[in-house]
């Protein structure tokens, strides 16, 4: 209890309160991120039974046949069909692209839907074990401002109107964590052929909801299996997770990354504060051994002072973290589907073992010598002092981050390239420090006499001058990309498109109705960019050979390269490889379109020809020559390859990975999809369109930018978050940087005083140091955002690199006032002493 | 109480070897006193922290409280310190960040005694700093913090108390009222005292006197005066 005592006391100095402030950072940043995303795991695992509303289910891009359905039933199975689509649904003038399901009788299998009277959880919550009753719909609560919908209105979905009933909380089997585009509308499958938008050829998944004895299940479906098509599959709990569990890790292991960062820059605040603590601790020590306590006592002591702060800083920080992980769920919280449960006690346990390697492995460096300060120090002041070599001490830090690295994310490859991605950071920013500081100390001169004290004292302690310039503008860059994506990028991309770029797909056109559409836009003087027919498809067979199989054996491949090598590359699932396909054909190159390899076919072709989007030819090992076969609503279709195309996603144009030649697909009732523009009108021209089209799926380019805006600013507000608490860890450096330039500082603020120096002056001057400090950092901010930005335009988004001159301007503005104030204040006390005590302390 | 025979302390330098102490001989009994003068530089703070078990002797021997210091390692001798010793010096070393009292109750508290806070209460009583047990050093006058200190060195109750220029940072009132203080303090704890000091009427006040002479060098005569020390006799 001794050491306890010892901390409470040394908790009156600057030191120990940096020392247990990093901690607390360091805890907080990890068990926020460590809690919210156990939550979301366990949240998810809870729900998986009810993940997919039944045992399995059998997935199909067609009707469910009825003999299916009979078979379930006679093994004593319950039964439960859905049919999911996307439409467009109406209220007055206004309309959504909704995703709608039609449930049938029995709908949920397994699991609870979840109703209330008011939208937004305003209301009480009911649970129902079965949908929808006929004439009604129960609709997702964020549509109900979109379509200014009561609870009572109708909502007009295709040909009919449905009442809605009820506003729609929750359902077992939405499918995802995170939400799909469409707001949710839940309809009794009775209503379904009224709506009149389902027709033959039409984009919608028909699902038989299964459930029962695991046995009868395997037996009912091994006697489905033979009959199912490559258009068909069964799918359980943890086919259904894994994916979404591997994007979770994926977004998880990403703000791990950034959360210990900001432990990493916790972690040099404490070796500076450590530092600072020791020094200030040698006479302390020396009295200790004079009054008789033995060094393995005073390792004691301090090591169970630096345990105790561990214990209080950390168990503040978890409080905090809880606190953050709350604002985190809070803030995602309509785009989770997932009810989350209580925060559990082992990410807390790693968000305090965070804080506790954190505080031991940089301070113990800089602490370790000081038990050995020799008695005499105490009468012989000149005695020196061993200190553990600054080498030691930034292999320690390095050895230590990467473990933590390691321990927080399981990866051992990323954690080392990240650490090498970040000495990479550390060495450039480096060289741009040396290259600005030399840079303003030639021009310091010309400035006046406060400018050149400013400067001469940032060169004077030219290492922490690097290191700070190194810590805030990695800080700084990582919030100025952070608001660049999110404010800018989608922006950028949406200027860079011509001003009458297509704005509106207009996808399942029947071919009885082209004549009519192409009347209605003859009419208001609008242009399609070309009608395309779309059947839907899956590459079965590459040369005979089971596409699948081949699928599978690449990836098998590719994962060995990788364990071999070490790396990760980028690779798509075999499931991805063989996913059903919008096939269409055509006797011209699209526009945006052009040849790679191979030629076009002739006018005349009699041969049924392929033509292949590079890319997908790329991953599917496909070559010139080859012969693809596909299976199309249960048929199967034979064609060459006989060109290669590269093509422009962003043209805003239908464009396909798989083009045949002209009547190739004649037989196989095509629907038709185009793109066209349409001036803004507040949406009468969809609303013609669809009361004219019922069957027509209308996708508004503006509404999808909406909810892409609405998604990124939801996500990009965590990400902030943890970000904002990354800057606040590189304060903490400053704070103690500046701590430890004190007895400097004390000493040349005396001084200048006693020289008559006013305390304007000095003020200034500070005012100077830490601006001048700020900039710099802001400066090398700015270039580091910017090149992600060019990064990520380039090589990620395929954009032209735009400039950004504002960041340019704002960062050095931001990083010159935030630091200038925050330096200032941190050396306010040294300008309200009068001189002689500034000068006592001093000595 | 303290027997210091033949005590040599050689440092090497840049320069070569440099000689501290060379031979220096001195006997204290139990309940004297002893001053040990010179100018700056004549190695008496040196030759305090071998007599304390701070430092070690290039060669000789120290007995303190009839223990052998050669034969104990720096473990045993801090042991051999918390039992028997106590120190003032001439800067006070008070911990900036500890209270008076705090500053008072750090040796009892490193030796485990639970009452510490009332003892430490009672010594600095009687230094007369009962009112200001809550100020911390900085906020005290030089004068206060050494009789902060001396209440610190007193309130164990140690055998021996080395005093390190204890007037050094002081002004002569002030230096005077610390000495009356460190006196009447000594003699009713029936303390041995052995103290450092360049100031005259410090060191008359004492039973011994050991005079080094200036520089490195120990005169004969010092070394001569310092075997009268072994009586009460002061060679000041």
């Amino acid at each position: 209890m001794l050491s306890l005592r010892l901390l409470v006391r040394n908790l009156r100095s600057a030191e120990v309160r940096i020392l247990g402030l990093a901690t607390l950072m360091a805890v907080a940043l990890v068990s926020s991120i460590a809690l919210f995303a156990d939550r979301l795991e366990r949240g998810m695992e809870a729900q998986s039974h009810a993940f997919i509303a039944s045992d399995r289910v059998v997935r199909s891009n067609r009707q469910i046949p009825e003999s299916w359905i009979a078979q379930a039933q006679g093994a004593s199975l319950r039964t439960a069909t859905t049919t999911v689509f996307s439409s467009m649904v109406f209220h007055g003038d206004s309309s959504h692209l909704a995703s709608v399901k039609a449930v049938g009788e029995g709908y949920p299998l397994i699991g609870v839907l979840e109703t209330s009277d008011q939208p937004f959880g305003d209301g009480e919550v009911r649970e129902h074990r079965m949908g929808p009753a006929p004439g009604e719909v129960w609709v997702e609560g964020r549509l109900f401002p979109i379509l200014q919908l009561n609870v009572g209105d109708h909502l007009e979905v295709g040909e009919t109107q449905l009442r809605i009933s009820q506003v729609l909380v929750s359902e077992p089997d939405r499918g995802q964590g995170f939400m799909n585009f469409g707001a949710r509308v839940l309809m009794h499958a009775q209503d379904l052929p009224s709506t009149g938008v389902l027709q033959e050829g039409s984009r919608a998944s028909f699902n038989l909801l299964l459930a029962g004895e695991e046995e009868s299940i395997d037996t009912v479906l091994a006697n489905l299996q033979p009959g199912l098509s490559v258009h068909e599959r069964v799918i359980d709990v943890a086919k259904a997770q894994s994916r979404i569990a591997r994007n979770l890790k994926t977004a998880r292991n990403f703000l791990m990354l950034a959360s210990v960062f900001g432990v990493l820059l916790a972690g040099i605040a404490i070796a500076m504060a450590a530092q600072r603590f020791c020094s200030r601790h040698v006479d302390q020590v020396a009295l200790l051994k004079s009054l008789g306590v033995v060094s393995s006592r005073i390792r004691q002591l301090y090591l169970g002072q630096m345990l105790w702060l561990g214990a209080i800083a950390g168990g503040i920080g978890l409080a905090l973290g809880f606190l953050l992980q709350m604002v985190i769920a809070e803030s995602l919280s309509s785009l989770l589907t997932v009810n989350l449960p209580a925060p559990g006690l082992i990410p807390s346990l790693l968000g305090l073992m965070a804080g506790f390697l954190c505080l031991l492995f940089f301070a113990l460096p800089p602490l370790w010598p000081l038990p050995k300060v020799a008695p005499i120090k105490v009468l012989r002041r000149e005695t020196p002092v061993a200190s553990t070599a600054g080498s030691i001490q930034l292999i320690v830090g390095f050895l230590s981050s990467f473990c933590l690295l390691w321990l927080y994310t399981g990866e051992l490859a990323m954690s080392g390239a990240v650490m090498a991605a970040w000495a990479g950071v550390a060495l450039v920013a480096t060289g741009l420090a040396i290259l600005f500081l030399r840079l303003l100390g030639r021009h310091a001169a010309q400035l006046g006499s406060q400018w050149r004290l400013a400067i001469a004292s940032l060169k004077r302690r030219r290492a922490e001058t690097h290191l700070q310039v190194v810590v805030f503008g990695t800080a700084l860059m990582l919030l100025a990309t952070l608001l660049l994506v999110r404010g800018s990028l989608l922006e950028e991309w949406r200027l860079q498109l011509p001003a009458d770029a297509p704005n509106h797909f207009v996808v399942n056109l029947s071919p009885a109705e082209l004549p009519e559409f192409e009347g209605l836009l003859a009419e208001r003087a609008l242009s399609h960019s070309g009608l395309y027919p779309l059947v839907r498809g899956r590459l079965t067979h590459i040369n005979g050979e089971d596409a699948k199989a081949r699928a599978l054996a690449k990836a098998e491949a590719e994962a060995e390269a990788e364990q071999a090598a070490g790396e990760r590359g980028p690779s798509e699932a075999p499931e991805a490889m063989t996913r059903e396909l919008n096939l269409s054909w055509t006797s011209e190159v699209p526009e945006g379109n052009s040849i790679t390899d191979g030629v076009w076919w002739a006018a005349d072709s009699r041969e049924v020809e392929v033509s292949v989007e590079q890319e997908f030819a790329k991953w599917r090992d496909i070559a010139l020559g080859d012969e693809l076969t596909f299976s199309i609503g249960g048929l199967s279709l034979k064609a060459r390859v006989t060109s290669f195309r590269s093509l422009r996603w962003d043209s805003l144009r239908p464009n396909f990975f798989v083009l045949f030649s002209p009547g190739a697909l004649d037989d196989y009732a095509p629907m038709y999809m185009t793109s066209l523009y349409a001036p803004a009108d507040g949406g009468r021209f969809v609303a013609d369109l669809v009361r004219r089209h019922p069957t027509a799926l209308v996708i508004e380019m503006e509404k999808i930018f909406t909810q892409i805006r609405s998604v990124i600013d939801q996500v990009s507000g965590s990400v902030q978050l943890v970000f904002w608490l990354v800057f606040l860890a590189s304060m903490l450096v400053l704070m103690a940087s500046v701590h430890a330039s004190m007895d400097a500082r004390t000493q040349e603020v005396g001084l200048l005083r006693a020289l008559g120096s006013s305390r304007r002056l000095l003020r200034h001057r500070l005012w100077i140091e830490f601006a001048a400090l700020g900039a710099l950092s802001g400066l090398v901010a700015a270039l580091g955002a910017e090149s992600l930005l060019w990064g990520l335009q380039r090589f990620v988004f395929d954009l032209t690199w735009q400039p950004h001159p504002w960041i340019w301007l704002s960062t050095p503005v931001f990083g010159a006032v935030v630091i200038g104030a925050f330096g200032a204040w941190s050396c306010r006390h040294l300008l309200s002493l009068p001189p002689a005590t500034v000068l006592r302390q001093a000595a | 109480m303290i027997v210091a025979q033949n005590l040599h302390k050689t440092v090497q330098t840049l320069a070569g070897d440099l000689h501290i102490l060379r031979g220096v001989n001195l006997k204290v009994a139990a309940g004297d006193s002893l001053a040990i003068v010179g100018a700056s530089g004549s190695g008496k703070s040196t030759l305090l922290g071998i007599l304390a078990g701070l430092d070690v002797p290039s060669e000789g021997r120290v007995l303190l409280d009839n223990r052998d210091l050669n034969g104990l390692d720096e473990e045993a001798r801090a042991e051999l310190r918390a039992e028997t010793l106590s120190f003032v010096f001439q800067s006070f070393q008070l911990l900036p960040g500890l209270s008076a009292l705090e500053n008072v109750m750090l040796p009892l508290e490193l030796q485990g005694h639970r009452d510490a806070r009332e003892r430490a209460r009672e010594s600095l009583a009687e230094v007369g700093l009962a009112e200001r047990e809550d100020h911390y050093p900085p906020q005290l006058s030089g004068g206060e913090q050494q009789r902060v200190a001396l209440a610190r060195a007193f309130v164990n109750k140690p055998k021996i108390l080395f005093a390190d220029e204890p007037t050094g940072n002081l002004d002569a009132v002030t230096g005077s009222r610390i000495i009356d203080l460190l006196f009447n303090l000594n003699k009713k704890h029936q303390t041995t005292l052995v103290l450092v000091t360049h100031e005259q009427r410090l060191a008359e006040r004492c039973n011994g006197c050991l005079v080094l002479e200036a520089g490195t060098e120990i005169s004969v005569e010092s070394m001569t005066a310092s075997a009268h020390t072994e009586g009460a006799s002061a060679a000041c």
